[in-house]
């Protein structure tokens, strides 16, 4: 009588164990689920994933565009003459060569033109020497030219 | 002059590229009649015959031989390769300069893609920040300074939507002889977009114009070349009257579209019909003033043109000049690009395309295939708004093969049109608008 109270009991216990292991009431337990977030912190998140992506926008615009501002440039695309270094080396920090390469002038409009670069373009004003052998190099190089052929488009219709 | 015997096109266009003055007198003759083997040395030298020949002016050189490099035909122009932007015409990598040909210029409203560019100083670093907390500061002779964000700026005032033509003040430099100091555009330095934003005026009107207000000046982010922060890269500024029209937008979106960032993000002037500079990119501040503003950009013979004019190629400091203003009348041709070679035997041809005229609109648009000898009326639509550029379409008759050239010339409401030559010649080229053209070969 004892043992099949026993049993029984023993039994019961264990469909108790069973039950309340199934339905989470004790045993092994997942972590609870944290408690959902305010909308505070939802727009918190959102403001900085959107800061990252503006971020990350702004270096790659930023790539892009150095990449087509900032040519690798050698002497070697000034046309050859006494002088080209000098040009190179003083009149390259702030511009590429092709604002240079499009221009026609005479040697005084070249000479006019140091004067502004210095006053009104912050270049650092040019020794005497220096700046006779830049002109000279500018005046021969890219001497003015009447416009109507000067450096213009090639001919379509020409291919050779 | 006899043709040449070899290579005779290659000796001419050597002789046009290197002194032209002289190809011009052997080619033409002295009296500037053409003469039977002149008439073949040119044929010679632009690839075909040419119709219409005794009516090409003396002196005039060939379109074939004579279009500012930013045609972006034959040869093997700089092409801009950068996401988000059509393969436009560099003219200059730092500052990034680069023209729209007038092929591609063929929209109604102007892609953000084909837009052209013209930077002063150095590119400024995208802003990573939120756009709506970008300040703009109104200052100077108002009542009241603001410093308003961009968001702030939404809510307060109207937003307003209009098609806007831009257009740089030295677009046509090219076609000045001599040739001036300044970047060599054709006629591509034009645009019209779609621009949504605040009217300038509105704004104005909230920080309250002291009675001494007469002027703007405009600043942006960019800094200068140089890198120097004390020295803006470019400032500009215009009279009062022009920055209370109702057309002069504090502009947010272009083509409904954030404003690209090499195009000014996140906010800009939009000054249609008046030199490109006023048009502020990356606008930070507004400073409204008694006088003339005196930012780089102003004075001297920046953006100024001679009222007595002067002779061409001779120096002047632009002491007695003015501001340009409003820009002068101007056509494009947009669906036939300048060298297209046509089938044998193409009889006709529908052509298209753009024109505008400042604060001003277009009343007519005539095409000529003769060199002027005989012009014919196309059609001109009115503009979608105050300051668009105008749809112009006709259709030429050729009637032989051979090259040909198609003459398109705009007249504006007063009555002035393109003229045959860049007039009014000025040290830093500024208001060259000659009759357009483009050179095709039929065969
Ligand atoms: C401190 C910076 C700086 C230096 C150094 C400098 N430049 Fe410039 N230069 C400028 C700026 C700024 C401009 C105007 C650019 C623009 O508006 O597109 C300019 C414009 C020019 C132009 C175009 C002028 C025109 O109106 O067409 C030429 C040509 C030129 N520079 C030649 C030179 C030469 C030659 C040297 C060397 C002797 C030189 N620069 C050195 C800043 C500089």
């Amino acid at each position: 009588m004892t043992l099949t109270r026993a049993v029984i009991a023993s039994l019961v216990l264990a469909a108790v164990v069973l039950f309340g292991q199934k339905h989470g009431l004790w045993g092994v337990r997942e972590a609870p689920a944290p408690p959902p977030p305010t909308p505070a912190a939802l727009a918190f998140r959102r403001a900085q994933e959107e800061a990252a992506a503006r971020a990350e926008a702004a270096r790659a615009e930023a790539a892009r565009l150095a990449a087509v501002t900032q040519p690798a440039e050698t002497p070697e695309v000034l046309p050859p003459g006494e002088g080209r270094e000098e040009v190179f080396g003083a009149c390259t920090a702030c511009h590429s060569t092709a604002i240079i390469r499009r221009s026609r002038f005479t040697r005084q409009q070249w000479d006019d033109l140091m004067d502004w670069m210095v006053e009104k373009q912050g270049m650092n004003p040019l020794d005497a020497e220096q700046r006779r052998r830049i002109v000279d190099y500018l005046a021969a190089a890219f001497p003015a030219a009447s416009g109507s052929a000067g450096r213009r488009a090639p001919n379509p219709f020409l291919t050779d | 002059m006899k043709p040449r015997t070899g290579r005779p096109e290659r000796g001419l266009l050597e002789l046009y590229r290197d002194d032209p003055e002289r190809a011009d007198a052997l080619v033409w003759g002295r009296r500037g009649a053409l003469r039977g083997a002149a008439l073949a040395a040119m044929g010679a030298a632009v690839g075909a015959a040419i119709p219409f020949a005794r009516r090409m002016p003396p002196g005039l050189v060939p379109a074939a031989l004579a279009q500012p490099a930013a045609s972006g035909s034959g040869g093997q122009p700089n092409l801009l390769r950068m996401e988000g932007k059509a393969p436009l015409v560099i003219l200059g990598e730092r500052p990034l300069v680069a023209e729209t040909p007038e092929h591609m210029l063929d929209d109604e409203v102007t892609p953000a893609d084909k837009f052209f560019i013209r930077n002063n100083g150095q590119i400024p670093e995208p802003f990573a920040g939120d756009p709506k907390s970008w300040t703009l500061r109104i200052e100077g002779e108002v009542n009241t300074p603001l410093a308003l964000t961009l968001g702030e700026i939404e809510q307060r005032f109207p937003l307003v939507t209009r098609r806007l033509q831009m257009e740089c003040g030295g677009n046509g430099r090219g076609f000045f002889s001599p040739e001036t100091r300044g970047n060599q555009w054709g006629n591509g330095a034009i645009s019209c977009a779609e621009w949504t934003g605040v009217r300038l005026r509105d704004l104005l009107q909230a920080a309250g114009l002291k009675e001494s207000a007469r002027f703007t000046g405009h600043y942006g982010a960019d800094p200068h070349l140089s890198g120097d922060p004390n020295r803006p890269a470019i400032s500009r500024g215009m009279r009062i009257e022009k920055a209370l029209d109702e057309d002069t937008l504090v502009a947010l979106r272009m083509n409904g579209q954030p404003i690209p960032h090499v195009h000014g993000a996140p906010v800009r002037l939009i000054v249609p019909g008046w030199p490109g500079s006023l048009s502020q990119k990356w606008l930070t501040r507004i400073l409204i003033r008694a006088t003339p503003h005196d930012g780089p950009g102003m004075g001297g013979t920046s953006y100024r043109v001679p009222v007595r004019p002067i002779v061409p190629g001779s120096r002047n400091d632009g002491r007695d000049f003015v501001d340009l203003e409003s820009m002068p009348v101007r056509s494009i041709l947009t669906n036939v690009a300048h060298g297209t070679r046509l089938p044998a035997g193409t009889r006709g041809l529908d052509v298209r395309g753009f024109a505008w005229a400042g604060d001003k609109t277009v009343r007519a648009v005539h095409l000529s295939v003769d060199y002027g000898a005989t012009w014919q009326e196309a059609r001109v639509a009115e503009p979608a708004n105050r300051h668009a550029w105008q749809r112009w379409s006709g259709r030429v008759a050729l009637p032989t093969d051979g090259y040909y050239e198609i003459w398109y010339r705009a007249t504006d409401s007063d009555g002035r049109m393109q003229p045959h030559v860049a007039g009014n010649w000025n040290p830093q080229g500024y208001g060259a608008n000659p009759i357009s053209r483009i050179a095709v070969l039929v065969g």
